[in-house]
């Protein structure tokens, strides 16, 4: 049976090399080694692919999926996707592979596909899995840029613990959900 | 007691003999001469060692590891 | 060995030739400051160590003085001593001819031995080799002190090294974990030779090893800043300690103290409750899904229409097929165009269990033996049968889909369906922690306060202390800040002490995965050969590290048995030997301890008993070792005692085994009377065996060294 999830994840996403220097090198520590003594409550992540997921599900809950502009230079941290959050040396940390998951069934979502064509094989499966990441990129591109917003907004933002969660909670899509979500 | 023989007879108080290689403090041999007739590899190796490493006159490095690495080379094959 | 005689000719303020006869045990010598004790000292100590360098300045002013012009003498020290019954004497000297105007000409040293046999006879044999012979260069190191700060032999960084190859086993093992070393990193570069050499592990394998190597390094960095926040932690310590001595109510303070380190203690365990690792949980604990539904939804809804679609066209194009095959096209009319359902549902299971209940329980309704619905279970049975028979394939027969990426697609959706609650309680786990957090945060809020309570109460004792009042809030202020120091570098002991765990469980597990490769690449007998060689590395090293933690406790107890026997002060701790490794270097720090609690800054009294009993145990192990006392010489030890102490010190050390010669300027007093310098009567209460004194020859002027004469007096 044919799986496009085991193809997409052997792939690498790119982002645009303007977010690099100011949030991913800012943000994200690449810790190597042990993480639990240097995690300092929320004002980080600890490591550059959690950086992207984050900023991916954040384009993703506020609709905002900008593709790049032609002449943008895209850059990645050679990392595919099915080794974000193995478990590896990560002591103390969970496995990420059900996030994996979620993010290729959002990205099947919203990608127009023609999963007919493909199973007819009229296309490439390799075509197909290069618009899912050509998604996964835009909406990405659009999370960065929120965040990188908030930033020249307030640098010292990201210094309170509950930063990052509020952001995620306060999407455009997390307003909707509060109201039908069971709270108490 | 010859001080060849006092150190093999502390190192081989040692529990990892006795743990991980289940010799029993009785079948251990009680002089260096014993020790370097035995069969077993480990025992015959730090054997080998001290013999060495006592004699008045010790080999060079390179002449003690070729005695020793090549003898449990061979006996594990 | 027993010094038998010490004699000193024309030595510094020993004028003409003076000699002690001393006797086994305790022998005494008083003198007050500047009358020759340290010079006594010194005469032997240049017998023993002395080499050419500045003879001049031994030579007696006096006697020098007092030779004519062109004229000789002698300068002489030597001892007469006894060993297994034998006598032996050793002398050192050196001629001084005197020439006009100061200068002089002085000969090199001789150093000359005798050795009288048991039946008497004497025979002249080299000095220097005597002198080892029957004091040996290694034991005269531990011998000899001068002064109460040369008590602390570990001071000396090799002091325990010496100690170790002069009384312990360990040192027979040293070479052995050198060789060991060595075996076992050829055998192990033999099997990661092997390994490199294959092709597709060589990345990896590079990679894991430059890793290892990385980690080691970091490992060793943690160590070293572990040990400097130890240090700091005592150094701190003692400091506290210094402080607390000034304080009247020291029961109180301890008791607040301690009242202090639990809420303190709460705090933390509280702090620890509180999770605010928000951003983790975004990932490990899945709130990054909190708003996903919708888009789960759109998930499903587009996998159901695209099954719905395919099967669509499936029938659409089956039907085309179909009338070429009758079969194919009754199927479809059976089922009035509308699309079938996928074959093989329901499952053969239930569709038999319906024929055997003959009853639909799709549309719920009997479905009897013989019937149109008993029929069309019983074909739609028969069909999904044949569908798992093995068909030829009629290859002329083109098939509509080549793949089928659905199914995977599906079986997404299907398996999330299930989490969709646990999605939607997210937001009230998130708020259920915050709630959670919050509460635990008051909780850290009324601890500051009983805190601060307690810190106030704390400082109102400090205030009731003994020392002026400028310098109380000195005190007072550093009090405190040593106070917030010593919490702060406890934290950061125990921060660096998690790293370390942590680097050495991931420094384990690169190497458990590095030797997997080896496992698969190299040969087992490179593998075995290397194993041994581990164990047998680690059997030497540990073997050696046992003796050695032997001889430390061997060290300990008789420090700590005669250390009990002189009991000053009635201190009832103990003396404990701290044993500290830093990369390859160890190091031992003998410490005091009471009740578990380590006194950074004893008073030196204290400290010199400690570092006594110590020397006395070093002389007891040296007396087991080679059978043979030897004596000690203490040039002032207790310096820091005063009088009273001093008595009970001397009374206590008389009754230890071996020779000891003691220079002291206590029991000495000026008459009233006659302003003359006498000995105490309280020195006649003194246990001894026999006892000096050391004095000059009045009248003298203390500008002119040729007027200066020590005599010796025995008493």
């Amino acid at each position: 049976m044919n799986n496009l999830f085991d193809k997409w994840k052997t792939k690498i996403p790119k982002y645009s090399e303007e977010f690099r220097a100011i949030l991913f090198d800012s943000l994200s520590k690449k810790f190597g080694g042990s993480e639990k003594v240097k995690i300092d409550l929320g004002k980080h992540f600890s490591n550059n692919y959690e950086l992207y997921m984050y900023a991916f599900f954040i384009g993703l809950y506020n609709e905002e999926s900008p593709s790049f502009p032609e002449k943008a230079k895209k850059v990645d941290f050679s990392h595919p996707i099915q080794y974000w959050g193995s478990k590896g040396t990560r002591l103390d940390r969970k496995d990420f592979t059900n996030l994996q998951e979620y993010m290729f069934m959002a990205l099947v979502a919203k990608t127009e596909l023609n999963l007919i064509d493909l199973e007819k094989g009229e296309i490439d499966e390799e075509d197909i899995v290069k618009e899912l990441i050509q998604t996964m990129e835009s909406y990405t591109n659009g999370g960065l840029t929120i965040i990188k917003e908030k930033l020249e907004d307030n640098p010292n933002y990201f210094l309170q613990s509950t930063s990052f969660l509020n952001m995620i909670l306060d999407s455009k899509l997390g307003l909707v959900s509060k109201k039908t979500q069971v709270l108490e | 007691m010859t001080r060849k023989d006092d150190i093999l007879s502390n190192v081989l108080k040692h529990e990892m003999l006795k743990d991980k290689y289940h010799l029993s403090q009785k079948a251990m041999p009680k002089t260096i001469k014993e020790a370097l007739s035995s069969s077993n590899p480990i025992i015959k190796s730090i054997a080998l060692l001290i013999d060495n490493l006592e004699n008045t006159t010790p080999t060079s490095d390179t002449v003690l590891r070729n005695i020793i690495t090549q003898y449990l080379n061979e006996s594990a094959l | 060995m027993i010094i038998k005689k010490i004699s000193l000719e024309n030595f510094l303020c020993y004028y003409g030739v003076k000699e002690f006869e001393l006797s086994n045990g305790l022998n005494v010598i008083l003198g007050n400051n500047g009358e020759g004790k340290t010079k006594f000292f010194e005469a032997v100590d240049w017998l023993f160590n002395g080499d050419d360098r500045n003879l001049d300045l031994l030579v007696s002013a006096k006697a020098l003085h007092e030779t004519e012009k062109n004229e000789s003498f002698r300068v002489r020290v030597s001892i007469d001593v006894e060993q297994y019954n034998e006598k032996k004497s050793i002398a050192k000297s050196f001629i001084v001819k005197k020439g006009g105007k100061n200068e002089s000409l002085i000969s090199n040293y001789m150093l000359e031995g005798v050795e009288e046999t048991s039946t008497g006879e004497r025979c002249q044999v080299d000095g220097k080799s005597l002198l080892n012979r029957v004091f040996p260069f290694q034991i005269r190191k531990y011998s000899m002190f001068k002064g109460e700060s040369e008590l602390n032999i570990f001071k000396n960084e090799d002091a325990l090294i010496n100690l170790i190859n002069l009384f312990s086993d360990a040192k027979h093992f040293e070479k052995y974990s050198e060789k060991c070393a060595f075996l076992r990193d050829k055998a192990e570069k033999a099997v990661e030779d092997a390994t490199k050499c294959d092709k597709k592990n060589q990345g990896l394998y590079k990679k894991l090893t430059s890793e290892i190597e990385d980690l080691k390094n970091e490992e060793y960095k943690i160590r070293v800043h572990l040990n400097s926040v130890e240090e700091q932690i005592a150094k701190i310590e003692g400091k506290l300690q210094e402080a607390e001595c000034h304080v009247k109510n020291a029961d109180a303070l301890e008791t607040i103290n301690k009242r202090i380190k639990i809420i303190e203690g709460k705090i933390s365990d509280i702090n620890k409750m509180i999770d605010e690792n928000y951003t983790t949980s975004l990932f490990d604990e899945n709130w990054i899904l909190v708003n996903f539904e919708p888009i789960q939804k759109e998930f499903s809804e587009k996998i159901e229409k695209l099954n719905i679609k395919k099967r669509e066209l499936q029938s659409e194009f089956d039907r085309q097929i179909g009338q070429k095959e009758g079969e194919k096209k009754a199927k479809t009319e059976l089922l009035n165009n509308l699309i079938p359902l996928p074959v093989g549902v329901p499952s053969k299971a239930y569709m038999e269990e319906m024929l055997k209940d003959e009853f639909c329980k799709v549309c719920n309704r009997p479905a009897p033996k013989g019937s149109e619905q008993y029929d069309f279970m019983s074909k739609r049975l028969e069909e999904y049968l044949n569908s798992q028979a093995p068909v030829e394939e009629d290859k002329s027969i083109k098939v509509l889909f080549e793949n089928d990426y659905t199914n995977r697609l599906s079986t997404l959706s299907v398996s999330h369906e299930d989490n969709l609650a646990n999605l939607r309680k997210i937001r009230f786990k998130i708020k259920q922690l915050f709630r959670f957090n919050d509460s635990r945060k008051k909780d850290v809020e009324e601890q500051i306060l009983a805190l601060e309570k307690e810190k106030a109460d704390r400082e109102r004792i400090i205030g009731d202390s003994s020392i002026g009042a400028e310098k109380l809030i000195d005190v007072l202020k550093n009090y405190n800040s040593w106070q917030a120091d010593k919490t702060l570098r406890y934290k950061e002991k125990i921060d660096y002490q998690k790293k370390l765990d942590d680097n050495i469980e991931l420094i384990k597990k690169k190497t458990e995965e590095k030797e997997n490769i080896d496992l698969k690449t190299a040969q087992t007998f490179q593998i075995k050969t290397r194993e041994i060689l581990r164990d047998i590395e680690k059997i030497f090293v540990e073997t050696k590290e046992k003796k050695f933690d032997g001889f430390i406790d061997q060290l300990e107890k008789k420090s700590n048995s005669i250390f009990e026997s002189l009991n000053i002060e009635s201190f009832t701790g103990t003396i404990y030997f701290n044993k500290k490794v830093i990369g390859e270097k160890m190091s031992v720090i003998p410490e005091l301890q009471e009740n578990g609690r380590t006194f950074y800054k004893p008073n030196q009294s204290l400290l010199t008993s400690m570092h006594i009993s110590i020397l006395f145990a070093i002389s007891e192990l040296a007396f087991e070792k080679s059978e043979e006392e030897y004596p000690v010489i203490f040039d002032a030890p207790t310096s820091s005692f005063g009088e009273d102490k001093t008595f009970q010190f001397l009374n206590l050390i008389y009754e230890t085994e071996n020779q000891k010669i003691l220079l002291i300027k206590d029991f000495l007093a000026t008459d009233k009377t006659s302003n003359k310098l006498v000995i105490k009567k309280e020195f006649s209460n003194v246990n001894r065996n026999k006892a000096f004194w050391v004095v000059l020859e009045r009248p003298f002027d203390k500008n002119n060294l040729s007027t200066i004469n020590t005599n010796v007096i025995t008493l």
